[in-house]
């Protein structure tokens, strides 16, 4: 075959085109066909031994039809798994009821305990957004044996809770499963209360709670809860929030007013105003939060935003007698008050 | 009154322990720290006095306000490594060509008469002398000067505290090529040596911002390759406009491959902080420090003994082999013809594909010691296989010519054209970095598996960049 340029050129565009499609992240088909290859019986079965435990610790009973639909998979699959399960004495069915057996129930214990203490390790020790902790933890969970679960259970400090405010099944002596507290949308006007746990799925519903600042820890108030529109206040400004965001989210009243939210973020303060310190938010978790108290910003300490980078961002504050660079992500998380108003200490 | 001390049963002090853990919710630990570091503070607050030196601050920030403001900042920036890039240029040519003169002109025919003199065979003077001294002579006399000029330069800029506020400036950039400001620093360093920058970034102390400046710092054009890149550029980019625009044509042509370097260091920076690195814990911070007036002595010491000598030292180690299998290729035949024929025969198509050519691949090949010896190389080769009479200095002796001419001549004679040119100074922008460079990132991140990543990257990049150059000018042409 003769060298042509045109040939060589349109060889070189469909090479790279076949490389692409198949090493593409995420959706080439390396990435596809490990995905598919995951969904074995072994892993379908424990996910649905997982979904079985949620559910009894829930009091609601689950279904086949259920399952298949946490498992994303037809009835006829799920019906398999189910047998599956049935047979190896791990599930027993009655009528249309399906009980976990004791060593059923461990097993979709373990799963629980596994997932959500992976997602503690990767809000602690990892950089990835919260939006990926929940995945990431759905194929890990099923690679843990109970071993390595004590290991990773004691490097982070035998954690009770999830970064959702999940409690983790095996910190405690008796297995709790279900969060702390009452869902948001009983909550009356004018209410404090302290965000217990924040529902991970879907992950769009997730999201936009994230954005709008909500996650376990947080001290906000309702301002509005009528049927038609919840508004809540947080860190100082209002959140509107819809139907399947309130229901996602699990708070505990306060019985006092909490005054942490009359403070503002740093990233808000202009340049030359010194502030001080209140308190680090919820969602800065990890090296970020160690490096930040670190860096002495802590409760009581005064900071001067001193000026601004070219573009805005970032922006060099004082903290006792140096000079530190923030980024606008970082100082969002500082929680500061106007000096007057910050009683001696 | 008085109650005897009941004995309390461990069940009832465990379930009340287990209610209160479960009662106090997820944040007491965090909450427990912040305490105890703000307890630090306030203690640290009553114990130590300080005394406020507020006219030394004030200075500090009007230095800060003009260096760092919207209008000044870019352009003081810009004025300082402009100066600090000329000054090493010019001031190297002299003691660069001082020590070629001595290692090379002088030393060399003084070698091989001493050799002769004790009637050492061809073949053990050939090897010694044309093979490894011969590289380590070259690669000293190019690589010492520039280098000992640029970082002292540089660690001065450092000393007065200016640097991190370039970083300062710049962050915004990296930020969102998901890399840190720092990177600017690191970049700025391996402009004068890739070995070097990579040990610089050690400023980074975010592991994904870190790892991100390690593997991109070769985008940053050396000075072991800024010589190949004046060179070609002069004799084939150069050549391919009138007169009168030439000098002109190809300084641009040069920069636009540094430039060109620097938006692929952003390119693959952002690609690996959404790829490979995405899980890597990363903080940022960036102190900036008080201004202070740079102790002179101190760093010139320091920057020659801790940059120069070292980075020098290690490409030393690696250009001795170097040289060694330069010789060796040329000079050890199997039948009638010698091991770097057939090399050059076998991966003669394979350059073809990529605009360039076989001994061009094979230089690249046993030059990945030091860039600086990969022209010297490529002429030999060109004289030695292409049998060009009364050019060169025999079998495996690299050689330069002073005269651009001469060098056109043999390149040209070799099948060089204004693409192997272009595609010349685009393989040797974006190729697999030296491999002094390549052995301190594995010093430096303790994996193999990175250290791979490091050369596989940029080598991979630049045979598709080539390749893709060389169709569509051939199409166009």
């Amino acid at each position: 075959m003769n060298y042509s340029p045109l040939l060589a050129l349109t060889l070189g565009v469909v090479f790279l085109a076949a490389v692409a499609a198949v090493f593409w992240p995420r959706r080439g088909l390396l990435a596809r066909s490990r995905r598919q290859r995951r969904l074995t019986d072994r892993i379908l079965g424990e996910d649905a031994l997982k979904f079985l435990a949620q559910r009894e610790a829930a009091e609601r009973p689950a279904t086949i039809q259920s399952i298949a639909g946490s498992l994303g998979v037809d009835l006829n699959r799920a019906a398999l798994v189910v047998a599956g399960l049935i047979e190896r004495n791990l599930l027993s069915r009655t009528g249309d009821q399906l009980t976990l057996s004791e060593a059923g129930k461990a097993a979709g214990l373990h799963l629980i305990r596994a997932h959500r203490l992976w997602e503690a390790y990767l809000s602690q020790k990892t950089g990835y957004e919260p939006a990926e902790w929940h995945h990431r933890a759905d194929i890990r969970e099923h690679d843990l044996s109970v071993e390595s679960l004590e290991d990773l259970s004691r490097d982070l400090g035998y954690p009770v809770f999830d970064p959702d405010g999940d409690p983790i099944p095996g910190a405690l002596a008796t297995d709790r499963v279900k969060p702390r507290g009452v869902g948001l949308a009983g909550i009356a006007s004018g209410q404090w209360v302290r965000v217990s746990h924040v529902e991970d799925e879907p992950p769009s519903v997730y999201a936009a709670l994230r954005d709008a600042g909500i996650h376990a820890g947080l001290n906000m108030q309702v301002e509005t809860a009528s049927d038609g529109a919840f508004r809540v206040r947080v860190n100082g400004t209002t959140v509107d929030l819809g139907p399947l965001e309130v229901g996602n989210v699990t708070v505990e009243r306060l019985d006092v007013e909490d005054d942490r939210g009359a403070t503002i973020a740093l990233s808000e303060v202009p340049v030359g105003t010194p502030v001080v310190v209140e308190r680090l938010g919820e969602a800065c978790r990890g090296a970020e939060r160690r490096r930040l108290l670190d860096l002495g910003l802590v409760r009581g300490t005064v900071v001067v935003p001193e000026f601004r980078s070219p573009g805005g961002d970032p922006v060099a504050y004082r903290v006792r007698e140096s000079l530190v660079a923030l980024r606008e992500t970082q100082a969002r998380n500082v929680r500061v008050m106007a000096q007057e108003t910050q009683e001696a200490v | 009154m008085s109650s005897e001390p009941r004995p309390i049963d461990a069940d009832t002090v465990l379930a009340t322990a287990e209610r209160l853990r479960w009662e106090v919710g997820a944040g007491l630990d965090d909450a427990l720290m912040e305490d105890i570091y703000s307890h630090a503070a306030r203690i640290a607050d009553r114990a130590v006095t300080r005394d406020g030196d507020t006219r030394r601050f004030d200075l500090d920030r009007a230095i800060d306000r003009v260096v760092t403001s919207r209008v000044w900042g870019f352009p003081i920036m810009l004025l300082l490594f402009a100066g600090v890039f000329w000054l090493t240029i010019s001031g190297a040519n002299g003691p660069s060509a001082a020590l070629s003169a001595l290692f090379l002109d002088w030393g060399l025919p003084q070698l091989h008469a001493l050799a002769s003199g004790v009637g050492a065979p061809w073949w053990l003077s050939g090897f010694l002398i044309d093979g490894v001294y011969l590289a380590t002579a070259w690669v000293v006399s190019v690589m010492l000067p520039p280098m000992a000029i640029f970082f002292p330069l540089f660690t001065l800029l450092e000393d007065f505290g200016y640097l991190p506020r370039v970083a300062f400036n710049l962050d915004a950039a990296f930020r969102r090529a998901g890399a840190h400001g720092k990177q600017s620093l690191t970049m700025m360093m391996g402009f004068g040596c890739n070995a070097a920058g990579v040990v610089a970034t050690r400023v980074i102390d975010s592991p994904r911002e870190r790892m991100i400046a390690i593997l991109t710092n070769n985008f940053a054009l050396c000075n072991g390759r800024w010589p190949t890149q004046i060179l070609i550029a002069s004799i084939f980019v150069g050549a391919a406009v009138p007169p009168y625009l030439a000098g002109l044509v190809s300084a641009a042509a040069v920069v636009g491959v540094a430039l060109l370097g620097v938006l692929l260091s952003f390119a693959v920076s952002w690609g690996l902080s959404r790829t490979v690195l995405r899980g890597e814990v990363s903080t940022f911070s960036l102190e900036l420090p008080p201004y202070r007036p740079p102790r002179i002595f101190k760093t010139i010491y320091t920057s020659v003994i801790d940059r120069t000598l070292i980075v020098l030292w290690r490409a030393v180690v690696f250009a001795a082999p170097a040289g060694a299998v330069i010789w060796l290729i040329s000079n050890v035949t199997i039948g009638d013809a010698s091991l770097a024929a057939y090399a050059v025969r076998f991966l003669n198509p394979f350059g073809m594909l990529l605009g360039l050519n076989g001994i061009i691949l094979l230089a690249y090949v046993v030059a990945i010691p030091a860039n600086e010896i990969v022209i010297p190389t490529v002429l030999m080769l060109t004289a030695l296989l292409g049998s060009l009479s009364g050019v060169g200095e025999g079998a495996g002796v690299m050689f330069q010519s002073d005269n651009l001419g001469d060098t056109y001549q043999v390149l040209r004679a070799g099948g060089w054209t204004l693409l192997t040119g272009v595609n010349v100074m685009l393989f040797s922008l974006i190729h697999n970095p030296c491999s002094t460079t390549l052995y301190t990132i594995y010093r430096e991140t303790g994996s193999a598996k990175w250290t791979a990543a490091a050369a596989v990257i940029p080598l991979t990049m630049g045979f598709v960049v080539t390749f893709f150059v060389a169709q569509v000018w051939r199409l166009l042409a």
